[in-house]
């Protein structure tokens, strides 16, 4: 595949933080790629290093963070051009290079609204800034546009609420901020973060139409990482599953759903809360405790949990074999296919 | 089922406004309608599952019933062993017993977490409050807490920032369960974590309340997750109670148009599903201007005429549980 058709390629991923004096590798050799104009899903136990991989890309992470790549590339597609961005050559994290993309090219919905508003700002000025930074707009018609995309995110009575500052707004009111500051500029490549976790149905549904018409009229690119087994089978083309910092599976959402492989991925699949239960009945969850990733001893991470575990998978690194075209999963059961890289 | 059940809280036409001011004067110009006139008892061991769209008012209710936010209007009557006592009327110890017995899982774990301090200091700070002596005894408790909700004790020493969105407010629950709470008011408690995680501490949060026999206030806007914890279950649209009934009963028998839209806009986790999910029209009111009538009827695919006049008044079906605030069922016609 071409640079044409993949807008982000990412190869080897590795990210560790220090914490207490020791190093723990949260993420390890992460590779994977979203083809332009398509939505790559990516989903995985709490704690599994989602965020951070994404937050090791979009280089958001503070100063105990050890992040090393072989490439993590950014293919700009303008008039019919394109521009390679090599995110992993750029020394620091917040110069000019990395500024200038974020924003109109690739730009990221948080997972915490509130640690990504400024309690003492009012939400519209916050969306709006980015506007004016990138675009040299005027303030009134920033403010337009802001009013505009808040209409479109059903905040009601956007012009009484658009001067409030973040506390006065709801939980999901905050998020939909933060879901504006990332659209305001328009970028190709939008990283949603759990994007629709404090919103109800309603409105979620609402804002999901919102990014697929921008995908299906304008040709973007979405990351979305949620545990929202119901949105994933709603929005996503592709489905990247993650366990303890690795990718696990990784394939065409029929992929996935239809042909589950791993035995992480089938037993999230299995525990999803259905309405309708009995009553006295309770959820099915995975057995046993998620490692700790500072004490991890080699093997299949998942090896403990895994109901089809061998002696084989407690030793060495667990390669990913291709059973499909596309469709590659990290686990033992499938050796007789051939390895691939990530 | 109400019968031979205690009440805890006794909700009288709560009203919870927030004034919009302008200008160097602090004009009041109109008031954020949070919570507008809710009145509802909550039993003892009871879970009542709270739902309903963004910015209806759930989280505002939650923290009125807490005392966190003054209510301008109406009354939340505490039972302190027996006697029923107006929150806003707490002598200081009584608060202080108060602020023991009920405890709050706050919707923004970030924001929740004082970033400053290690979470070890968090977690001490309500221990020593509420009179936990000795280092040795705090630790175990918070030891065991930790260890209910799935997170390596050893994090203790780490900052929030150094945690996932789930682990911090796995963290939150654990923090509000430390003091052994007779009321849990949990604000979009499991909305970060994955499946897995969710249903564990769902479990956990089931046994708990057995053993402890807590009450909760379950916030949350996914309704299969209320579903699955709920007793009875409150939809607020607009800062005002829509439907209250038993959790089976208002899957089974939805009454209320709005709950009605609300379970078709659920999304099923079946890529072959062909159920076109049902999504409401209409722009959200604001609860600053809200619609004349019922709150509903600019968005309601069963609209009257009466419905652009008249306020429905709350009724209970058949004179049972199960409550509705809707003229279709009060014959479309005045009462
Ligand atoms: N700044 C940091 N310092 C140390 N450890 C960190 C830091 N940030 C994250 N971690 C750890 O890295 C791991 C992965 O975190 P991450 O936020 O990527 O999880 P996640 O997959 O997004 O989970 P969730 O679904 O709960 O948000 C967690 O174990 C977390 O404790
Ligand atoms: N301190 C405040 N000042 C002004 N308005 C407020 C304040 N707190 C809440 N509001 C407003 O009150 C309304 C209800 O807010 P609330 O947080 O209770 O909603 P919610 O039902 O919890 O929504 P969500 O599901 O999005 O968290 C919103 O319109 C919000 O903007
Ligand atoms: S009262 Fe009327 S407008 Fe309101 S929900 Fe019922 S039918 Fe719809
Ligand atoms: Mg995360
Ligand atoms: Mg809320």
């Amino acid at each position: 595949m071409n640079n044409q058709e993949i807008i982000l390629d990412v190869k080897n991923l590795n990210t560790s933080f220090i914490s207490d004096r020791k190093q723990v590798d949260i993420v390890k050799s992460v590779s994977f790629q979203v083809k332009r104009g398509t939505t790559l899903s990516v989903v995985g136990e709490s704690g599994c290093g989602k965020s951070v991989t994404m937050n090791s890309i979009m280089r958001f992470l503070g100063s105990n963070a050890r992040v090393s790549a072989d490439n993590i590339q950014y293919n700009a597609l303008r008039d019919g051009e394109i521009t390679e961005y090599h995110l992993e050559t750029y020394k620091k994290s917040n110069g000019p290079e990395m500024r200038a993309l974020r924003g109109p090219d690739m730009s990221m919905v948080f997972q915490d609204p509130m640690s990504s508003l400024n309690p003492v700002y009012k939400v519209g000025d916050q969306v709006a800034e980015g506007l004016i930074q990138h675009t040299g707009m005027g303030k009134k018609e920033a403010r337009e546009k802001v009013l505009e995309l808040f209409r479109k995110l059903g905040i009601p009575d956007p012009e009484s609420r658009i001067d409030c500052y973040p506390h006065q707004f709801s939980g999901g009111m905050k998020q939909r901020v933060v879901i504006a500051i990332a659209m305001i500029c328009n970028p190709e490549l939008i990283i949603c973060d759990e994007p629709t976790t404090a919103l109800d149905v309603t409105i979620q549904a609402q804002i999901m139409e919102l990014l697929k018409d921008l995908q299906v009229n304008e040709g973007k690119s979405i990351v979305l990482i949620t545990h929202n087994m119901g949105l994933v089978a709603e929005m996503a083309d592709e489905v990247c599953v993650m366990y303890m910092g690795r990718v696990v599976e990784f394939g065409s959402l029929e992929d996935v759903f239809d042909h589950t492989s791993h035995p992480y991925t089938k037993a999230l699949l299995r525990s999803v809360p259905v309405l309708g239960l009995a009553d006295g009945q309770i959820l099915e969850t995975i057995p046993g405790i998620t490692p700790n990733p500072a004490d991890i001893k080699g093997g299949c991470d998942f090896a403990d949990r895994c109901p089809d575990c061998t002696e084989r998978c407690r030793q060495g690194v667990i390669p990913a074999f291709e059973i499909a075209k596309g469709h590659r999963v990290r686990c033992l059961k499938y050796d007789s296919f051939p390895e691939v890289n990530g | 089922m109400s019968e031979n059940k205690e009440v805890i809280f006794r909700i009288k036409n709560l009203k919870t406004w927030f004034p919009i001011t302008k200008g160097a004067f602090k004009k009041v110009v109109g008031n954020v309608k949070a919570v507008d006139g809710v009145g509802l008892d909550i039993y003892k061991g009871e879970t009542l599952g709270i739902v309903g769209e963004s910015g209806c008012g759930k989280s505002t209710f939650g923290k009125t019933v807490m005392m966190l936010e003054k209510p301008t209007d109406g009354q939340v009557e505490f039972n302190f062993g027996g006697e029923f006592k107006d929150i806003t009327k707490f002598t200081k110890d009584e608060m202080f017993e108060f602020r023991k017995k009920v405890q709050m899982v706050f919707q923004d774990p970030y924001s929740a977490l004082n970033p400053q301090k290690k979470i070890y200091t968090s977690f001490e700070e309500p221990l020593k409050v509420h009179g936990v002596k000795t280092e040795a005894e705090r630790e175990k408790i918070m030891q065991q807490v930790l260890k209910m909700v799935n997170i390596q004790p050893d994090y203790l020493m780490r900052y929030p920032h150094e945690f996932s969105g789930g682990q911090r407010q796995r963290l939150c629950i654990a923090r509000a369960l430390e003091v052994m709470p007779e009321v849990l008011i949990c604000d979009e408690p499991v909305s970060a974590l994955d499946v897995s995680i969710q249903a564990q501490v769902l479990n956990l949060m089931k046994y708990i309340q057995r053993d402890m026999k807590l009450t909760y206030l379950f916030i949350a806007h996914d309704l299969s997750v209320v579903q699955y914890m709920a007793d009875r279950i409150m939809v607020m649209y607009l800062g005002k109670v829509v439907e209250v009934a038993d959790s089976k009963a208002l899957y089974e028998k939805p009454m209320h148009p709005y709950t009605k839209a609300l379970l078709s806009a659920i999304p099923v986790p079946d890529i072959h599903t062909t159920k076109k999910r049902q999504i409401l029209e209409g722009e959200v009111p604001s609860p600053i201007n809200k619609p004349a009538g019922c709150a509903f009827h600019n968005r309601c695919p069963q609209c009257m005429e009466i419905c652009k006049t008249k306020d429905p008044d709350m009724i209970r079906d058949q004179g049972g549980e199960h409550m509705v605030a809707c003229h279709l069922y009060s014959g479309g016609k005045d009462q």
